[in-house]
């Protein structure tokens, strides 16, 4: 319960900031197509038989995009591409941006009622002490239904989101003060007998064998401390990676000290 | 002997009982279905009031065509049209398990009136490629982009409909997914629509209620 509580203030801090960054390069329209006013009065758009996008909706479009930059971020620059906006455009980045969130629930009006986006979702599920598991399930499912973009190195053998490693840089990124976290993580990787070193010293280890569930993210924050360090380890096992998220379980990589 | 054959007769009377607690069914054997779509509980049921009637945006017959034209049975080639009980069961299958999606093609304002239930809101004019931001509700539809050509061979299974026979929405929505690659036997168009669902009394989610 206490890790959920210490997730869930370094997500929402982490969220808040990037919010507050993104805050100085959205385009004045943004803000006057923002909730509260009516999309389609702002921009005119006639070819769209006046499309109407709930405040809630709009909100969560930027929620996702802070998300997206969040993720992103944690690992390595990203840029997210931003196109060119123009009044229309910006109205169907509006409903694209309900689209998206309704897409993102896989199919559920149940969660758009409930408050919809993602960090409602997860920051209700914590309020309620739903598991990490639960969480990392809704992070999951953002990233294979499209509405997280993710980088490569956080994605597993078996194709699926790292949550673990991306918590951890998220909570690691806001706070500063991962230490905790990321030794929780060496631990588990010492106790699983894959890590030879002793949690918290350098390690010894020049070698990794890849786990189920291991990203070259994860395996770059049990070593260099740092998930964004995997570009190190990639480049360091080129000849046998084509792309950090081509990892299979059982493959030695080299660790570049 | 005699106890046995009061046992049967009970049996019966209470077999009957249940068969007339739902008067109006979806078929004979089957009365109604409930579906767990995205961790939510969707029954799908029809009215048991036997003289309700259509009501509001429903009973016109005669809308100004254009644009509210008769739909042909194919939305377009190799794209199975569906009925009621094919909607249903692809809750039951496709959506149920997330390999599939059901898909109200009307503009927000229709959607929020009333949908059928499990379904999402993807308007059709999002689909079509004047939107800027069209690639990403693909991505999230399960298609690939590599190198500029699409790749929807891992996308979601879709089925689309709108306001129903009168309603050319969904066949423009169906006429883009194919235009850019969506495989036609992944796509589904249920023609009838909410006219239909409406007028077979089937259950309507409000979504925002």
């Amino acid at each position: 319960m206490y890790r959920i509580v210490i997730l869930a203030a370094g997500f929402l801090v982490a969220l808040g900031g990037l919010l507050f960054l993104q805050g100085g390069e959205r385009d004045p329209r943004d803000l006057a197509a923002d909730p509260g006013l009516d999309a389609v009065a702002v921009t005119g758009v006639e070819t769209m038989s006046a499309p109407r996008v709930t405040p809630q909706a709009a909100g969560s479009d930027l929620d996702m995009s802070a998300l997206s930059a969040a993720v992103s971020a944690s690992v390595a620059p990203v840029p997210t591409p931003t196109p060119t906006p123009t009044p229309e455009a910006d109205a169907m980045r509006q409903v694209t941006a309900a689209v998206l969130a309704s897409l993102g629930g896989a199919g559920a009006p149940a969660s758009s009622r409930t408050g919809g986006d993602l960090e409602t979702l997860i920051a209700q599920s914590m309020a309620r002490g739903q598991s990490d598991a639960y969480v990392e399930a809704l992070l999951s499912e953002a990233v294979t239904t499209g509405g997280l973009q993710v980088p490569e190195a956080m994605m597993t053998p078996d194709g699926r989101l790292d949550t673990r490693t991306l918590l951890a840089s998220i909570v690691a990124r806001s706070t500063g003060t991962s230490d905790a976290e990321i030794d929780a993580l060496r631990a588990e990787a010492v106790a699983g007998g894959h890590l030879t070193a002793p949690a918290g010293a350098t390690t010894q280890a020049r070698s990794y064998v890849v786990e189920e569930g291991d990203s070259l993210a994860y395996i770059a924050l049990i070593f260099y401390k740092d998930a964004g360090q995997y570009d190190r380890i990639f480049e360091a096992n080129r000849d046998r990676l084509e792309s950090p998220a081509m990892i299979r379980v059982g493959q030695r990589l080299r660790i570049p000290g | 002997m005699f106890r046995s054959f009061l046992g049967a007769a009970m049996a019966l009377v209470i077999t009957y009982n249940q068969a007339l607690a739902q008067d109006v069914g979806l078929t004979e054997d089957l009365s109604s279905v409930s579906v767990e779509v995205a961790g939510k509980l969707v029954t799908i049921e029809r009215n048991q009031d036997t003289s309700a009637q259509l009501s509001g945006d429903f009973i016109k017959t005669s809308r100004p065509c254009p644009p509210f034209c008769i739909a042909p049975i194919s939305a377009a080639p190799g794209v199975e049209t569906v009925g009621e009980l094919e909607v249903i069961a692809f809750l039951e299958s496709a959506v149920a398990s997330g390999t599939g999606l059901l898909i109200d093609s009307r503009l927000p304002e229709w959607f929020q009136k009333g949908t059928i239930p499990g379904a999402v809101n993807v308007p059709f004019s999002t689909l079509d490629a004047a939107n800027p931001y069209r690639d990403q509700i693909l991505v999230a539809l399960g298609g690939r982009n590599g190198s500029g050509a699409w790749d929807f061979s891992a996308a979601r299974e879709l089925m689309l409909f709108c306001n129903g026979p009168w309603c050319e929405q969904s066949r423009h929505a169906i006429d883009d997914l194919v235009e850019v690659g969506y495989p036609a036997d992944k796509l589904h168009y249920y023609r009838g629509g909410m006219q239909l669902w409406l007028l077979l009394g089937l259950t309507v989610e409000t979504p925002n209620a």
